[in-house]
């Protein structure tokens, strides 16, 4: 493993695909695409917006666990 | 902020106009009791804490976790997530239909009935807790089972009465809460126990390396012998209250049953938290263990299966009080012999909570032996509702 390569969690069908492309000197450039977009998938899934904040920081508020 | 398990929090709980119009089409639909920790679990997929699951696992979903310990997406997953029903209650339902789920005569969800099958209790029981033996309150539990299983999505349009409602975050809120700390590592704490010396060791070294810490009981049906939902509650408050700074810590409820499957509940842990938004979790020794029916550290080598499961797990080993140290310890930092060392066994617990000898009495902060003190009777008994 290159001295600045980055762990990253991959979704397990992705792990596998990048497991298998191990054995090669570089990561093939499909795959460094296929796991760019599949972080770019999920950071935009685990962003908030779905959710009505406001409504939770009132509940977190009133429960107090903020101030 | 670490992405849900699956890469989507799934959502869904209605509220506004739509619980309302959902609740008056339940009215039409056949309707199945359950039981409140069933109903729990229906409140856990519609708010995101089971996530990617959205509904009770069909033939294929349970098939996969229960051979191969992943979702047919390939997702690690590895506890079931089912809902059992007497095949009489099933006669007016099958595949595309529609059920209503009531609670205590209440109608609190719908599922869109995707398929309906057979329990079969002894590959169920033998692929998760890994034995069919009897004493394993797991096993028990399943040989209690109604004899169907039925998959399908829920919708959920009321949550179920909730004594620590106070206490019960969804993992919507515990990300927004995370972040609003400032929180970008957080620290996911499981356990059905009141908490002892050795517990907050175990929390306060992890936190040491990150920006937070969640704590997180699991509150539903546990085994005779385990302390009360109430008693954990308090006690973890005493210990907050008094030795945690507050805005480093947080107290939040998980709502299931303890399911007793050593390893495979270990993962299952990690994913949920996962889910809450922690980026770390604990796993200790012989980790949602019952008697002897895994090794210390079986719940610790699962992890090497899931290389990909997107939460750091923590492996604690066995710690312990050394009086010669003075403090706690495990087998890495002491070099002092047996005699030296007090074990948190049972026993002993009992023994602080007693103040009965005065070396047990290290072992329990006397704020949470206060706390728990006030309970004249603080564990399960055996018999009691719901005890496994």
């Amino acid at each position: 493993m290159p001295d600045d390569a980055i762990m990253i969690p991959l979704p397990g069908a992705l792990y596998r695909r990048v497991e298998a492309a191990a054995g090669a000197d570089e990561v093939p450039a499909y795959v460094a695409r296929a796991v760019r977009e599949a972080l770019a998938r999920d950071e935009a899934a685990a962003a908030p917006g779905a959710v009505d904040e406001a409504q939770i920081v009132e509940r977190l508020r009133r429960l107090g666990y903020l101030d | 902020m670490i992405a849900p398990h699956g890469g989507r929090l799934v959502n869904r709980a209605l509220d506004g106009d739509a619980r309302e119009e959902a609740a008056a089409r339940a009215e039409a639909l056949p309707t199945l009791e359950v039981s409140l920790e069933v109903a729990y679990d229906v409140g856990n997929l519609a708010t995101g804490v089971f996530s990617p699951l959205d509904g009770f696992m069909t033939r294929e979903a349970l098939d996969h976790v229960l051979h191969r310990r992943r979702l047919p997406g390939d997702q690690a997953w590895t506890i079931p997530i089912v809902l059992d029903a007497p095949a009489a209650a099933l006669r007016r339902v099958g595949p595309g239909g529609a059920l209503a789920l009531a609670c205590a005569g209440r109608r609190f969800a719908t599922l869109e009935v995707t398929d309906v099958h057979a329990l079969d209790r002894q590959t169920f029981a033998a692929a998760t807790f890994g034995t069919t033996d009897p004493s394993h309150p797991g096993v028990r539990r399943v040989a209690m089972m109604h004899e169907m299983l039925v998959g399908g999505r829920v919708t959920l349009f009321a949550l179920p009465p909730d004594p620590y409602e106070r206490y019960h975050l969804s993992p919507a809120e515990t990300r927004v809460l995370f972040r609003l700390r400032g929180w970008r590592t957080v620290v996911g704490f499981q356990t059905r126990n009141v908490p002892h010396l050795g517990h907050e060791y175990v929390q306060k070294t992890a936190l040491t390396f990150a920006d937070g810490l969640f704590i997180n009981p699991v509150i539903g049906p546990k085994k005779a012998g385990d302390f009360k939902d109430e008693v954990i509650l308090e006690a973890y408050q005493a210990l907050m209250r008094h030795y945690f700074l507050r805005d480093r810590a947080v107290l939040g409820v998980f709502r299931t049953e303890m399911r007793y499957a050593g390893p495979r509940e270990a993962v299952f842990h990690a994913i949920v938290r996962k889910n809450f938004g922690c980026t770390h979790f604990i796993v200790g020794r012989d980790h949602a263990g019952v008697g002897g029916f895994y090794g210390p550290y079986d719940a610790h080598a699962i992890f090497e299966e899931f290389p990909d499961l997107g939460i750091v797990p923590l492996f604690f080993t066995a710690f312990f009080y050394c009086t010669r140290c003075g403090s706690v310890e495990n087998e890495k930092t002491c070099p002092h012999d047996a005699a030296d060392r007090i074990d948190f066994s049972g026993t002993r617990l009992r023994q602080a909570l007693e103040g009965a000898d005065p070396i047990s009495a290290r072992l329990v902060r006397p704020e949470v032996a206060e706390a728990i003190a006030r309970f004249p009777d603080p564990l399960v008994a055996a018999g009691a509702p719901g005890a496994r």
